[in-house]
């Protein structure tokens, strides 16, 4: 198992309803892994924030692991005691 | 960007006199300053600022773009505004308070939201272009159109308590467009968000403004600024260019 820290920025933080949490995932899990765990989890509103009706992670949430970005679709595998930052997206008004 | 062709006079050297002494920055990065013109899209809670702290700066020249008229609601960020004007243009009074902060400004006003109609004429005006709308629609607008032309832009955003800026440099940096592929769905127009948050992303953004244009430091470049103001904390993150973006890609 692998333990990661997951920070939620903007709407994501008010969907899930807290700003950090941690996590336990099995080894060899990646990003996708972790997003369908947490829509899993929390369910809706985090959950349809996070993945589309396809169950395919939302394009427009950004998400960084250590500071820096990654492409969910990219399959990329998380380590344990990685950070992932999750953030949706905000605009100025 | 243009090439600084006013030099400073005496009464810019008395105003801007705590400023020049900044390494780095001095005269040079004073005469760049007037000699540039910034595009500021809109002059709410973000932008007003962003506009003010730029004609306090001494940017030469500012294109504002919104339309509408001041509401009641926009009180609590937009400080370019004020409760007398309540119900009048939103463009009649900017300049205005602008030109009472710095009389020498020159102040492009239109009562227009950015749009596909005005995108290409607005960003031709301008050196560089700070994004503060709070409709994706109008940001990826923007963020496309200062890639085809090959103009800076600065990007402001905030939500609730945090706030996130980067820099977009055309061809060497992520674009918007990179970061939101497509308008992203669940972003409403109106958000919960307190006017020091604003006012911090807006002066914040206006500093990567300065830097850009001034040659001054080292600006948000591939990076993501996101802050918290309820814990105070600040972290930078590195962002990527998608290989497939639709707008910069060819850069």
């Amino acid at each position: 198992m692998i333990s990661i820290r997951v920070r939620y920025v903007a709407q994501l933080k008010q969907a899930a309803g807290v700003a950090v949490e941690e996590v336990e995932l099995s080894s060899s899990s990646s990003v996708r892994d972790l997003l369908l765990l947490l829509a899993d989890r929390h369910g809706a509103p985090l959950g349809n924030l996070l993945l589309g009706e396809d169950g395919s992670p939302q394009s427009t949430i950004l998400v960084f692991v250590r500071d820096e970005q990654i492409v969910p679709s990219d399959g990329s595998l998380l380590k344990d005691g990685d950070v992932v930052t999750l953030l949706s997206p905000m605009a100025g008004g | 960007m243009s090439t600084p062709d006013q030099s400073l006079t005496n009464d810019d050297r008395a105003i801007y006199e705590w400023q020049l002494s900044v390494s780095g920055f001095g005269e040079d990065g004073q005469r760049r300053l007037k000699n540039a013109s910034v595009l500021v899209s809109r002059v709410g809670g973000v932008g007003g600022t962003v506009a003010y702290e730029l004609a306090a700066a001494g940017v030469g020249r500012l294109i504002l773009a919104h339309a509408g008229n001041v509401r009641p609601d926009d009180l609590n960020r937009q400080l370019l505004m004020t409760h007398d004007w309540i119900g009048r243009p939103r463009m009649d009074l900017a300049p205005r308070r602008l030109r009472e902060l710095n009389p020498t400004l020159e102040v492009l006003a239109v009562a227009e939201n950015v749009s596909e109609e005005n995108v290409e004429r607005l960003v031709c005006e301008a050196d560089l272009v700070v994004s503060c709308a709070p409709l994706f629609s109008e940001r990826l607008l923007m963020n496309r159109e200062a890639v085809r032309q090959g103009k800076p832009l600065v990007d402001c955003a905030m939500y609730e308590l945090e706030g996130q800026l980067t820099t977009v440099i055309p061809g060497r940096t992520p674009c918007l467009a990179c970061l939101y592929p497509s308008e992203p769905r669940a972003w409403a127009r109106r958000f919960p968000v307190l006017g020091t948050v604003a006012g911090t992303v807006a002066s914040l953004g206006a500093m990567e403004a300065i830097k850009v244009l001034a040659g001054l430091g080292e600006p948000l470049l591939g990076q993501l600024l996101i802050f918290d103001l309820r814990d105070m904390t600040f972290r930078k993150a590195s962002i990527r260019r998608r290989p497939d973006c639709i707008v910069c890609s060819r850069c």
